[in-house]
This record gives C-alpha cells, sequence and structure tokens, in this order.
C-alpha cells in the first residue's frame, strides 16, 4: 500500500491504469445489476398472493428494502474490519477504508430506514414503528453519522485515524446489543429466541420469483456497496497526498 | 402506487446524490492537484 | 522478589553486572517488576489516589455535582410540568423521565472530568507520573460513578416528589447501579477522547447517547416491570443486557484508553 507522501513509492501509470479499468469495468457492472434489479422488483416478482391493492403493490419496496440493508451491514462490518487493522497496523490506508465504508453504509442505512418507512405506511398505517430492525438501523446511523462528526473535529491525521478508529469500534458493539435490547423492548413476554417475529415481515409468502429478485437485490447492492467503497477510498487517498504535497511546500 | 414510486424514487435520490458528492470532490481535488503540481514546477525551476 | 542460582549453572566470576551473564543469570540479579509499580496492591493504591484527587478538587469546587444536581432538578420540574394533567398515571412516565434525566445530566459531569485538567494543564503532569496510564482511567472512572450515584440519590426523592412515585425499590436501585456503571465506563473514555478536539462539550452527548440504547431501554423496562409489580422472570435477561453491556464495554474501554495518549 502506497503512504501519502510524494517521495514514497506511489503507484506506477499503469498499474493506475489497469485499476482505473478495472473499477470502470465494476462500476458498469453495478449499473447492469441495478438495473436488472429495477426490472426485477418491478415487473419480474410475481405479486404477493395473500395481499392486495395498495399493500400489494407497495410490496415490491422490500427488495430494495433488503438489498440495501446487506450492503450497509457489509458496510459497517468492513469499518470495524478497517478500524481493527488500522489500530493494529497503523497504516492510514486502513482509516481510509473505515472512513469511506462509514460514509457508503450511511447512504445504504438511510436508503433501508427510507425504505421502510414508506413502506410502512399502507401496510401498518403509519410510518414509524419500533420494530427492532428499523429501531436498530436509526440508531445505527446516528452512531455512524456521529463518527463522520467527530472525524471532521480533529485536526491531527494520526490522531483523528486512531480516535475515530476507537469510536468506530465502540459503535459497532454496540449494534448487537442494540438490536436485541429493542427485540425485547416491545414484547409482553419474555426471551424470543426462536425465529423472526412475524408480524415484521408483513405477513406475505415469498415465492420463487421473489425470491431470486433478492438475490438480485443482494448482488446488485453488493456490487453498488463495493464501487462506491473503492471510488470514495482512492478519492480520499488522492485527498491525503494532496494534504501531504501542500505541507512539502510550506 | 404513490408509495412505491416515492421509495423507488427517494432511494434513487440517495444514492445519486452521493455520487454527485463524489464527482463534484473529485473534479475539486483534481483541480488542486493541478495547481500544487505548477507550484511545485515553478519551485523547481527558480 | 528474586530467583535463586542453581550452582552449576555459572561458570566465569561475576564481575560487571553484564558481563558473561546468561539469561537465567541476569534475571536472578534484577528481580522481576511489574510494569505497575511491583505490586497489585500498589496499583490500586494509585487508582484510589487518583480518585480522592479528583474527590477533593470536586470538594472544593463544587463544580460538578452542583450542576449535575440542579440541571435534573430542573429537568424533573419540567418534565412535571409537561406531563402534568395529559397524563392518567405518573407510573407511566416516570420510568422514561428518570433513565432520561440521568442520561442527559451525566454528560454534563463527563464533560468536566477531562476538560478541567486540560484548561488548568495538569493533564500532561497526570500522564507523565511514573503510573500506568489504566490509573487514570480507573480513578476518573470511579470519580464520575461517585457523582453520578450522588445525583441519582437526589434525582429519586425529587421524582417521589414531584410525580408521586416511589423508586426506591431494589432491582430498581440495582438497575440505576449497573446503569450508571456502563455509562460512566464508556463515557469516560469518550469524555477522553473527546477532551481534546474542537467542538468538545457538544460532540460527547452526540458520541454517547447512541451507544448507551441498550442500557437506557433495559433500565426503562425494568423500572416499568417493578412499578407494575411483575416479578423477577420478566426482566431477567434486561439485567443480563446491563451485566453483558458492562462486561464488555468495561473491558474494552480499559484495554483502550492507553491508545488515546500514544503521541502525548
Amino acid at each position: 500500500m502506497s503512504t501519502s507522501t510524494l517521495t514514497a513509492t506511489t503507484t506506477s501509470a499503469t498499474r493506475q491504469r489497469s485499476n482505473h479499468i478495472g473499477w470502470l469495468i465494476l462500476s458498469t457492472l453495478t449499473m447492469l445489476a441495478m438495473g436488472a434489479l429495477m426490472g426485477a422488483a418491478l415487473l419480474y416478482a410475481k405479486p404477493a398472493t395473500n395481499l392486495a391493492g395498495t399493500e400489494q403493490i407497495a410490496q415490491r419496496i422490500f427488495y430494495l428494502h433488503i438489498g440495501s440493508v446487506v450492503g450497509a451491514f457489509i458496510a459497517f462490518l468492513l469499518s470495524l474490519i478497517g478500524s481493527i487493522v488500522y489500530l493494529i497496523k497503523r497504516d492510514l490506508d486502513w482509516d481510509r477504508v473505515t472512513q469511506a465504508s462509514v460514509e457508503v453504509g450511511i447512504i445504504l442505512g438511510a436508503s433501508t430506514t427510507l425504505a421502510g418507512a414508506i413502506w410502512s405506511k399502507p401496510t401498518w398505517n403509519t410510518y414509524w414503528t419500533w420494530d427492532p430492525r428499523i429501531t436498530t438501523t436509526t440508531i445505527t446511523l446516528l452512531l455512524y453519522i456521529a463518527y463522520l462528526l467527530f472525524r471532521n473535529g480533529i485536526d491531527n491525521r494520526q490522531t483523528r485515524a486512531r480516535f475515530s478508529s476507537i469510536y468506530a469500534l465502540f459503535a459497532f458493539l454496540s449494534v448487537p446489543l442494540t438490536y436485541y435490547s429493542a427485540r425485547w423492548f416491545r414484547s409482553i413476554h419474555p426471551i424470543v429466541f426462536n425465529g423472526a417475529n412475524p408480524d415484521a415481515q408483513g405477513s406475505f409468502n415469498i415465492g420463487a420469483t421473489m425470491l431470486q429478485t433478492l438475490w438480485v437485490a443482494t448482488l446488485a447492492y453488493c456490487l453498488l456497496f463495493s464501487t462506491l467503497l473503492i471510488f470514495r477510498w482512492r478519492q480520499l487517498r488522492l485527498q491525503d497526498r494532496i494534504e501531504a504535497l501542500r505541507e512539502e511546500l510550506e | 402506487m404513490t408509495f412505491l414510486a416515492a421509495a423507488f424514487i427517494g432511494l434513487w435520490l440517495l444514492v445519486m446524490a452521493y455520487v454527485i458528492y463524489l464527482g463534484q470532490r473529485q473534479g475539486q481535488l483534481e483541480q488542486e492537484l493541478h495547481s500544487l503540481e505548477e507550484a511545485m514546477t515553478d519551485r523547481g525551476r527558480q | 522478589m528474586s530467583v535463586s542460582l542453581p550452582p552449576a549453572a555459572s561458570s566465569a566470576p561475576i564481575s560487571s553486572p553484564d558481563a558473561g551473564l546468561n539469561p537465567v543469570q541476569a534475571l536472578a540479579l534484577s528481580p522481576v517488576t511489574m510494569r505497575t509499580g511491583r505490586s497489585f496492591g500498589r496499583y490500586w493504591q494509585h487508582v484510589w489516589r487518583m480518585m480522592a484527587k479528583d474527590l477533593r478538587i470536586e470538594l472544593r469546587a463544587k463544580e460538578i455535582i452542583v450542576v449535575m444536581v440542579a440541571f435534573s432538578a430542573l429537568a424533573v420540574i419540567i418534565f412535571g410540568l409537561a406531563f402534568d394533567l395529559r397524563v392518567p398515571r405518573p407510573t407511566m412516565v416516570v420510568p422514561g423521565v428518570l433513565w432520561g434525566v440521568l442520561l442527559f445530566s451525566g454528560i454534563l459531569g463527563l464533560n468536566r472530568s477531562f476538560s478541567a485538567e486540560l484548561d488548568h494543564q495538569t493533564l500532561t503532569a497526570l500522564l507523565l507520573a511514573p503510573i500506568d496510564r489504566s490509573v487514570l482511567y480507573l480513578g476518573k472512572f470511579l470519580a464520575n460513578l461517585l457523582f453520578m450515584v450522588i445525583m441519582a440519590a437526589i434525582l429519586l426523592p425529587m421524582l417521589l416528589f414531584i410525580f408521586d412515585v416511589n423508586l426506591f425499590q431494589f432491582w430498581i436501585l440495582l438497575a440505576l447501579l449497573l446503569g450508571i456503571i456502563g455509562y460512566v465506563g464508556v463515557g469516560t473514555l469518550f469524555a477522553a477522547l473527546t477532551a481534546t478536539i474542537r467542538a468538545r462539550e457538544s460532540m460527547l452527548p452526540i458520541l454517547l447517547l447512541p451507544v448507551m440504547v441498550p442500557v437506557f431501554m433495559a433500565g426503562i423496562k425494568i423500572t416499568e416491570q417493578v412499578l407494575d409489580g411483575r416479578n423477577w422472570a420478566n426482566f431477567q435477561n434486561w439485567f443480563g443486557m446491563l451485566v453483558a453491556f458492562d462486561l464488555i464495554f468495561l473491558t474494552v474501554a480499559f484495554l483502550v484508553f492507553d491508545l488515546i495518549w500514544e503521541d502525548v
């Protein structure tokens, strides 16, 4: 991994070009996959058999909802890995991975919450439910927005990386605890170990085309996540290099 | 139907907003890089 | 403590400390000492002194507790007014008011714990002292814990007066203690993280409150169940959550605290 000062080794021109082409291929694949997802979600997937009217049409939001939550989860998991590896190795590249994945994670997490809220209205006649997954996603969003705000307030590059990695560690650790708390919060009877709360899904039967669409959604959002992450990560590298160059000139 | 449209459009807007932000930032950074490179070559010539 | 040499091990006479020594001999000559200052007890002495220092400062300045108590009293009064005629039974809102006020007024105390050191420039001295840096964490943790417990002790009677709800019940008090331990454990670390940055006072609640949600939920549920007269089986898993939170986060905070002061 190249460091952020110009005097150290930088990626050679041929390597840069092949990286660039690689990213272009990835982004094309992403756009194709997202297009396929739109088609699948709106047309290919058969309507839910036990629902009717607005609820049945709105059920199609489900595919985007699931896709974005998978992407968000991978993003935040990667941010945990990035934080831990940075704290061990002190390679700023890993800190950039953390920051980029948190940003993409926030976009995807916000998508999840938005999709969930809009889907709730025709299904349960309310925009907001304290459904454990939506509650956890929202609080997770707040956690990671705080991460970005925190980073913003620290000027020294290494200190920023170190402190925000420490916070990212705590943030990730609190998510499973928040999930279980939220799950128990609304249930009248104590421990519910087996299976998901059936109410949470809006109770519809998942047919074959729906399952296939779900796979397409997962794939498309993973590709989207990768494309955005790699681009942002490289952009952060460029930003750090410019900072170093600026300092050299002064 | 409006809900479906709202959700799909909303999600696309979110992602597009981020993509546009990335694009603008990239433009800014490349501009900065150019001006710094020029400053360096000027420095080198002196 | 020293290790006795096996008589046949050394062949050369020992003239200077390191001349011709094998590792066992070298170890024997300089007794093994822990970085914590020769004994486990000594470590806790340092922690006690650190805590006592903070308590003494607080006794003289009276900044932290007075501010926290004043804020929490005001908050209770405001919530009392807010819910006065709209809520049929005060037991409906008291759990929320209790834990909400606790979370918000705790921030005031936590903010002071490290920013006071920075303002008076005593932080460098603390970091240079020949003690393990985790002593700093534990000392501040215990001091902040005591301040919050005192504040809670004043908050509970206030809630009794304004809302006419008796919170002095064993499980509620236990939940409060566990919750405050978790809160102060994470809060002390986050206070250290935010002490040196630009918008320090406003950053601490933004970082801390989302992480505290499990404790908040657990505390509210336990308080609700106890006020409703339910028994242990109903809220035992919430206590499990509190204990799990405390164990996980205090351990991680303790391990990670050193990293904050690396380049100082």
